[in-house]
């Protein structure tokens, strides 16, 4: 496989503690672990063992790209990072996270389809990739600044086309929730991987690439471009029919998207029609869409330019306060979570303990030392901020670990216990650990990881969505399979327009989707469960699909309609095999769908043989009771929850744990699993992976 | 030729501002221009030791308006895949420029697609030794012929823009650009921001 096209060929290895600097064959692992994510878990397998903490030396940071990543496929921006994750709780685990931007292909046209950094370098210190020049760099300088202004420094000194990863003073000071930044808003969020780059004392990877990947058919990936604009919406100006007849006009960035839909309008909005901000539309590498929206402020805003997303950063802030009431705010804090290198999911789960801690008592002014009745006072006045003490001090606190936000700096599992087991915080602390629980509905191994709104309502709304959140090795609807499920109102307002009762919705959305990943019409909703587990195997597949290929998954799941259905095709249907096409004609095989599919499960089962190895068994693969007692009752989210006043989706509709254990059995027996969640010897023998298998027998996780 | 060659590889490793770059080669488009109006007197000079370089207009050039560009990149991914095979920036005949140094400029909210403009007069073709740079006779795209290239690198330091928007390819030795696709650019048929269009005029633009 020498000669394998649309790979780089090599992958650098980087040990800190030694400064040592080598390359090892991309071929070692391809086509059998595809890329991305496959390859990095399979590195990650040989290389990080159980007992590894996530801040030992020992423990690895391995960025990954794909075979289309920096091609014309749609989305190819991506890198993925897979290492042991310390925000995990209550144990460090693995987890893997993913960022678009320029970084990957960078990487890629410098000649490295990946990163493998170990050790830990003796003072601090930053990697310069420039092609076949690799330096460790002393971190004079950077070291301690914020990541807007460290990323400044870093482009004035390799030049504006050098791509940055960059961690914050958060990263720095070791918090299990900093994020690892690329620009001003792609981030390594969920898993507090900033924080194992500050363990190792680096501070920022910068790459330049002028080489370049030559493709095995390149008028077949020109050809597929032009197949995938037809499934994509309309060019800028020009109007487009979709599914369910609705008029498209926009190729997209979220918030003209919603606008021009007539869907949310946030306070970013009301500042532009006032010519306050002029908002744009940004992409990822490669990206026919462009999710992003950028944001330039008039004079006199006091507020830095850049660029967000709805679901990353200040789309929690503006659910907190209830979408329009904040404006200025909200981007403030956007801005400065970032700059600072804090994981802003965490943080709004923070607001959330600290909305329900004041009005129960647990938490005070005296016992967290910040003005926690101040929370939801801010204002922003022509370019003055008001009432933003508590504001500034918070975030600050908790990158740079002073009293409280020490604690907060520990993750929000950690968090919880802390407060439940202090007291200080009076007779109701026990009610932490209720509240941490409705947000972070995930029990046992690899949990600590919120969802990514609050599941009880958008919820998971099939068992086939639940099970494969259970299943996990992060946060549950970590990659957006299920995304239409939980919210196709907000999503595609279009719906509303013509489908106007919820039976009409799921009579009308329900069959494409179904017939599509499991041949039946039959729809995997509670209370009927039937297929749950084939849906579960394919979201698994799909989810492996787009994260080894390395393509966004974002919005390669509206190209392949498995969201219910492509709003941009007039019958509803993409095509699921958009990935494969690519991947087919940039390498040169012909491989079938089987195959690909076939190779991802290899990957998940993979995935299942470490977490087993680090501890994993079927007890882990479930919700806290708390959250299912809840969601009963559910009905209409209360005041102050994220997405306040909108109605439940999962009204009515009450999961039973029960049968959430009937469909994890089923999909174990489907995958061949053991009744305890382990890999057979059998299955892995037959996925090519005998070695693993002899390894989990040698440690006694298998008979 | 000496002189001109250590500026470029200056240039080339490490990047500048635009202000420093019109600086630093202003005295090279200056002495371009001067040694064009050199050769009409009839005083033979090094660089156009040569025959009088006078392009026809061209038909068409690629027009960008940076407000609508979203930054994806996918103009100089097509480019390349299209014209070698494979995908890579430093193969791009169009660059995005993503230039966010400036506490100022706004991270991720700025990019500029960079096009060639097709040039009445190219100052590319005028710098041009050999004679390699030419009006192809239908689009009248200002092309490189790849056989008589040498590789000198001139045209590059002689464009008047930055970046250059002549680029050489660093394995094959031989500098390359805009050739409008014959026609029919595909970094305007694929932009899914309307960033770029295609203006065209039989009398040339």
């Amino acid at each position: 496989m020498a000669n394998l096209k649309g790979y780089a060929g090599k992958i650098l290895k980087v040990d800190l503690s030694s400064g040592k600097i080598s390359t090892i064959p991309t071929t070692r692992y391809v086509p059998q672990y595809i890329g991305g994510r496959g390859i990095a878990t399979r590195i990650y397998y040989e290389d990080v063992g159980p007992k590894v903490k996530a801040f030992d030396p020992e423990n690895e940071l391995i960025f990954m790209t794909g075979p289309l990543g920096g091609t014309l496929a749609p989305g190819a921006s991506r890198l993925c990072l897979v290492s042991k994750a310390p925000q995990s709780y209550p144990s460090e685990s693995v987890a893997d996270s993913n960022i678009g931007g320029d970084f990957g292909p960078t990487l890629k046209f410098a000649g490295y389809d990946g990163m493998v950094i170990r050790g830990k370098a003796s003072k601090p210190c930053y990697l310069m990739i420039e092609d076949d020049t690799v330096k460790i760099l002393p971190a004079e300088g950077i070291w301690g600044k914020k990541t807007l202004e460290a990323q400044r420094l870093l482009w004035k000194k390799h030049g504006p086309d050098a791509q940055t990863l960059i961690i914050g003073p958060a990263g720095e000071n070791l918090s299990r929730i900093a994020i690892i930044l690329h620009q001003s808003g792609c981030a390594f969020g969920q898993g507090g991987f900033g924080a194992v780059m500050g363990a190792k004392n680096l501070k920022a990877i910068t790459v330049s690439g002028n080489g370049s990947v030559s493709m095995a058919d390149p008028k077949g990936v020109i050809e597929l471009r032009e197949h995938t604009m037809k499934l994509v919406g309309p060019k800028n100006g020009e109007v487009k029919k979709g599914f369910l007849g609705h008029e498209y006009k926009n190729v997209a960035g979220y918030f003209q998207h919603w606008l021009d839909e007539g869907g949310m309008e946030t306070g970013l909005h009301k500042f532009a029609k006032q010519g306050k901000a002029k908002m744009g539309i940004q992409g990822c590498y490669g990206c026919p869409f462009g999710c992003r929206t950028t944001m330039k402020w008039a004079d006199g805003m006091n507020l830095t330019d850049g660029s967000t997303q709805c679901f990353e950063a200040f789309g929690y802030w503006q659910h907190w306060y209830k979408w329009s009431d904040v404006e200025g705010i909200a981007w403030e804090w956007n801005t400065l979570v970032n700059d600072l290198g804090i994981n802003s999911t965490e943080v709004t789960a923070l607001y959330w303990l600290i909305q329900t801690g004041r009005e129960e008592g647990f938490l005070t002014k005296a016992n967290t030392g910040w003005d926690v009745d101040q929370m939801g006072k801010e204002k922003y006045d022509n370019g003055k901020f008001i009432n933003c003490e508590f504001f500034y001090q918070h975030l600050n606190d908790i990158a740079y670990r002073k009293g409280f936000g020490d604690h907060v700096a520990e993750g929000m599992a950690r968090l919880a216990d802390y407060i439940a087991g202090d007291k200080k915080f009076g007779e109701k602390r026990a009610r932490a650990k209720y509240h941490y629980n409705l947000l972070f509905p995930k029990v046992g191994h690899a949990g600590g990881y919120r969802t990514h709104f609050n599941a009880i309502n958008y919820g998971p709304m099939f068992y086939s969505s639940m099970a494969y959140g259970a299943l996990g090795q992060r946060d549950p609807e970590t990659k957006h399979i299920d995304n239409g499920f939980h919210n196709p109102f907000a999503y595609q307002p279009p719906v509303k327009k013509y489908l106007k009762t919820e039976d009409e919705q799921w009579h009308k959305m329900v069959p494409v989707l179904m017939k599509q990943l499991v041949g039946t019409d039959k729809p995997a909703i509670p209370p009927g469960f039937e297929h749950a587990e084939k849906a579960v195997r394919l979201y698994w597949q799909l989810n492996l699909e787009t994260d080894c290929l390395q393509v966004c998954d974002w919005l390669m799941n509206d190209l392949r309609a498995i969201r219910f259905w492509s709003m941009w095709t007039e019958d509803g249907f993409g095509d699921i095999d958009l990935p494969r096409k690519f991947y087919n004609a940039i390498t040169g095989l012909n491989v079938s769908r089987d195959e690909l599919w076939e190779s991802c499960e290899r990957i998940f089962t993979l995935e299942r043989a470490i977490a087993c190895r680090e501890g994993r068994r079927r007890v882990d693969d479930d919700y806290n009771n708390d959250w299912y007692e809840y969601g009963k009752n559910a009905g209409v989210q209360p005041e102050g929850l994220p997405g306040s006043g909108v109605v439940g989706r999962s009204k009515g509709r009450a999961y039973e744990p029960e049968k959430l254990r009937i469909v994890l059995d089923r999909f174990y027996e489907l995958v061949g699993w053991n009744k305890d969640g382990v890999p057979t010897a059998k299955r892995l023998e037959e996925l090519g992976m005998g070695d693993v298998a002899a390894d989990l027998k040698k440690r006694g996780v298998l008979a | 030729m000496d002189e001109n060659t250590t500026k470029k590889e200056k240039f080339m490793d490490k990047p500048v501002s635009r202000r420093e770059f019109v600086a630093r080669f202003s005295s090279v488009a200056a002495a371009g221009v001067a040694g064009a109006v050199m050769a009409q007197a009839g005083v033979p000079s090094r660089l156009h030791a040569k025959e009088k370089v006078r392009l026809v207009p061209s038909k068409g050039v690629v027009m960008v308006d940076a407000e609508k560009c979203i930054g994806c990149r996918s103009c100089e991914n097509i480019c390349a895949l299209s014209h070698e095979g494979a995908v890579g920036t430093a193969l791009s005949r169009i660059h995005v420029l993503k230039d966010w140094r400036e506490p100022g400029s706004s991270i991720e909210a700025e990019f500029h697609p960079m096009a060639c403009r097709q040039c009445p007069n190219p100052l590319c073709a005028l710098a041009c030794p050999v004679n390699a740079i030419t009006a192809d006779p239908k689009t009248g795209a200002r092309v490189v012929d790849q056989e008589k290239c040498v590789g000198c690198e001139l045209c590059i330091a002689a464009c008047p823009f930055y970046p250059p928007r002549i680029k050489i390819n660093r394995q094959a030795k031989k500098a390359f650009k805009c050739d409008l696709c014959g026609g029919d650019p595909l970094c305007v048929k694929v932009c899914p921001a309307s960033a770029l269009t295609f203006v065209t005029s039989k009398h040339g633009v």
